[in-house]
């Protein structure tokens, strides 16, 4: 007789099966929609307009939309611009994360408790927009890249995953470290960081989403368009032709360009999603045990 | 000089007074401006928010119809004129260059791709030039607008030349305030014959011109103003004609129509939600109706209550599409295009755009503005828009000298249809940015698209028109309908006036939309909007008629 507890015996053929179905389904239901983008980004004018919106069966085959895109200089200024906002805003965001997560991790540093109390404040508390406009303002950062990398330079939870990853270091192996005479600097390189190479993935797959995705904080601070990220230009084409249904007044019958069809929205929704579902892959392995001590520890 | 009309004092301050909350909002001024609803002012805040109309013309430039430009079909009782050919030679309006080589930044917003920016578009250097200075466009995201104003308004970071949608201006708190702050003062520029100088500027509406009156002065320029069918019913003309349909004249032919005309299993439903367009065709006001000396709400109406009955039934014989019955975002316009939907609710500028997009690719596509009819195959009350789309301000303390070129900018951006200067501001180069089609009528290049959305027509206002003469049936079919449409504006009582809606009685509107979106939808019985209303009653409807009524009372008007 197995002495294995009941949930870690060999699972029934029909359990499989259901187990196995209902994972298929799931991941349908999640690739269905990136499924009809991609058709309709890749389907010629006729076929969307014959589908009435989404294209789901596919009808013909046009690169058209992606020409298009790349043409007038401006979506690729922007990736450009999404790409070293992302580069350089990750590599602040982790080094000041690894900083004050390690100082923080620490249980003798200075002022530390009341410094984590405050940080943890703003988990509750978000300041609102019109302030955070005034304070962007008055540090002059109105129309600069840093407007959209140093005011959410530090996230608390993530702060909160890392910190909780350094405090599950065993104290001896800094210790060690000290008698031989490391600096808290050298520790934290040469020992901590290589022992953290998963959470820090993880955290920094976190940061580098986020500044990818981030588009409110560029409607606020850039008024230059030629700074504006891929996901505000996105925003653009996405909603064209919609100031009539919001029953804006404003008049656009100036002969204005025509709304571009759906496949060029399509196409710039592919454009966006493309660098995370190639960066998910690399990063996934450390990404169940980055969340699990996000989890745990706190 | 205190130019502030003595009707202009019905404010959010009138308001709680009246409501016996005044001394509540005088005593915790704080504390009520920090929890107070989003939009609108902080109660107790003060200023003039009622405009009187009546009072306001001595403020408003001058009159002068701009003759250099005829359109064929003349627009009657405030409707567009129709070209139904393009004009074969071109005016040129302002001889004399309107700059004297400043730089100025202007913001605008966009609900469009970004045009490449200055120095990498040729359409931006060959308006600037003409003009004889340069303007750089910041272009808002059309969408997040409103959040986008409220920061820069806030922060007082306005550029030379801002573009403000009127719907922004109304949900930008304390704009009536930041506006005396920020932006310059019109009035000794353009008060009278003193806009004799711009005679483009002139050349716009006084009714338009009101509405740029802020604080009693004249600090926005009015945009487009002649456009103001809100929304209309279009219809599937071509896919009618080969039914054998024909255009209704009463809600029961409509009804009946929808019913033969849906049919799921050929993918074809009558309607999408045309519950706005409803309440014109039963005549319900658009928002308050004076009767007997009382002032009536639209929700307190007999002809409220049967348009919301009729679309229950619309929605009960499931005649409106699915998607849009299941889902807010469903996207109406290609359904209608692709022929699911035969007749739906659009802005007027939908219509051209339909038959821009369809026709290249579907010469059959035809769509037109339903023939207009009432309920009871009278006449229907249309919703009119009073207020222009859009205001242009210039920033304060620009000195005399540079509010002066900016002026003389904004009027040759107001140049109409028809003169080269309109044509050049909103086409760009021919050859480069447009051609020329059989009839004379410019036709965009690729490049075109790509470098000229709205962006310098967005700066000023102009008389529109119908004016796609490349599409003469179109023209002559939408002309001729505007005209009649103009013929059925709803009576409104407080017409002219601009008027701050007070907070509560803002707030209290989605919800009591919401409950009777629940009615139409048939989740709640028909017999509970009476519930419905007398609940918007008691929440604040009947304090809010007490404020109306004191507008009414202050502009001479009751």
């Amino acid at each position: 007789m197995s002495t294995r507890p009941v949930w870690e015996e060999r699972p029934s053929l029909p359990g499989r099966l259901a187990k196995g179905l209902t994972l298929s389904f799931i991941a349908l239901i999640v690739l269905f929609p990136i499924y009809i983008v991609t058709l309709t980004s890749l389907s010629p004018a006729d076929a969307v307009n014959e589908a009435g919106g989404l294209v789901v069966v596919p009808d013909g085959f046009s690169l058209a939309a992606y020409r298009e895109l790349f043409s007038g200089g401006v979506v690729t200024q922007s990736v450009l611009v999404s790409l070293g906002i992302t580069a350089v805003g990750t590599a602040v965001s982790l080094v000041c994360t690894v900083l004050a997560a390690y100082g923080l991790s620490r249980p003798g540093s200075l002022f530390h408790r009341p410094l984590l109390f405050m940080i943890l404040l703003t988990f509750l508390f978000t300041p609102g927009m019109i302030p955070s406009y005034l304070l962007v303002k008055s540090l002059g950062l109105i129309d600069s890249y840093w407007s959209l990398i140093l005011p959410g330079a530090i996230n608390a939870f993530n702060l909160v995953v890392m910190r909780a990853f350094f405090m599950n270091i065993p104290e001896e192996v800094p210790d060690s470290a000290r008698i031989d005479g490391a600096s808290e600097f050298r520790i934290l390189t040469r020992i901590v960081l290589p022992m953290s190479r998963g959470v820090i993935a993880v955290i920094g797959l976190f940061y580098a989403v986020g500044y990818w995705n981030a588009f409110f904080n560029a409607i606020l601070y850039l008024n230059d368009n030629a700074k504006w990220p891929l996901q505000l230009v996105m925003r653009q084409y996405v909603q064209q032709g919609q100031s009539l249904t919001l029953g804006a007044a404003v008049d656009t019958s100036s002969g204005g360009a025509l709304p571009p069809n759906l496949a060029i929205q399509m196409a710039i929704v592919v454009l966006a999603l493309l660098p995370v579902l190639f960066i998910y892959p690399f990063v996934q392995r450390h990404f169940t045990k980055g969340v699990i001590i996000g989890a745990v520890k706190g | 000089m205190n130019n502030s009309p003595e009707g202009a004092t019905t404010s959010r301050r009138g308001f709680l007074g009246l409501v016996g909350l005044s001394a509540v909002a005088v005593a915790s001024g704080g504390l009520l401006a920090g929890c107070s609803t989003p939009a609108g002012p902080r109660p107790g805040s003060g200023g003039a928010t009622a405009a009187a109309l009546d009072k306001l013309t001595s403020l408003t430039p001058a009159h002068v119809p701009y003759a250099g430009v005829t359109p064929d079909i003349v627009g009657q009782n405030g409707a567009p004129g129709g070209f139904t050919k393009y004009p074969a030679s071109l005016v040129d309006a302002i001889t004399a260059k309107p700059g004297k080589g400043g730089h100025y930044k202007a913001m605008t917003p966009l609900w469009g791709p970004l045009p490449p920016p200055l120095g990498k578009n040729s359409y931006f250097e060959a308006v600037n030039a003409d003009l004889g200075a340069t303007i750089e466009f910041n272009i808002l995201d059309g969408m997040t607008i409103i959040e986008k104003m409220n920061a820069v308004i806030a922060g007082g970071d306005v550029v030379d030349i801002t573009m403000i949608p009127s719907w922004t201006v109304n949900q930008i708190p304390q704009f009536g305030e930041a506006v005396d702050q920020l932006f310059e003062d019109l009035t000794p520029h353009l008060q009278g014959d003193a806009v004799k100088k711009y005679p483009m500027l002139a050349n716009i509406a006084t009714d338009a011109w009101k509405w740029g009156v802020f604080n009693g002065k004249l600090i926005g320029i009015p945009g487009s103003y002649t456009f103001p069918m809100g929304l209309i019913l279009l219809y599937r003309k071509d896919l009618f004609d080969a039914g054998g349909w024909t255009a209704p004249k009463t809600a029961d032919e409509l009804l009946a129509l929808g019913k033969e005309i849906t049919d799921p299993k050929k993918k074809r439903w009558a309607f999408g939600d045309i519950k706005l367009m409803t309440y014109q065709l039963f005549r319900a006001p658009k928002e308050w109706a004076l009767s007997g000396g009382k002032l009536v709400h639209r929700y307190e109406t007999p002809e409220f209550e049967a348009a919301v009955a009729f679309m229950r039934k619309l929605y009960e014989g499931k005649l409106i599409h699915p998607d849009i019955v299941g889902s807010k975002g469903a996207n109406a316009k290609e359904l209608f295009k692709s022929g699911q939907i035969l007749i739906t609710q659009d802005g007027f500028g939908g219509w051209k755009e339909m038959l821009e997009q369809m026709l290249p690719t579907k010469p059959d596509f035809w769509i037109e503005g339903l023939p207009h009819f009432g309920h009871d195959g009278g006449a229907p009350g249309y919703h009119k828009n009073e207020e222009p789309g859009q205001y242009t301000f210039i920033k304060k303390g620009l000195g005399k000298e540079k509010v002066e070129e900016i002026l003389s900018l904004l009027n040759y951006l107001a140049a109409p249809f028809g003169t080269q200067e309109n044509m050049l501001s909103v086409y760009g180069v021919e050859g480069k940015h447009y051609t020329k089609t059989d009839a004379g009528a410019p036709k965009r290049t690729d490049l075109g698209l790509k470098e000229a959305p709205p962006t310098y027509f967005f700066l000023s206002g102009r008389p529109d028109a119908i004016t796609e003469s490349e599409l003469p049936r179109y023209v002559e079919t939408a002309a001729t309908w505007y005209n009649e449409a103009a013929k059925h504006w709803a009576p409104n009582p407080h017409e002219g006036i601009r008027i701050q809606r007070p907070a509560k009685y803002a707030a209290l509107e989605q919800p009591t939309e919401d409950k009777i979106q629940d009615v139409v939808r048939g989740r709640r019985p028909l017999s509970e909007l009476k519930q419905v209303v007398e609940e918007w009653r008691k929440d604040g409807g009947d304090e809010s008629r007490e404020f109306y009524m004191k507008v009414l009372q202050d502009n001479g008007r009751a």
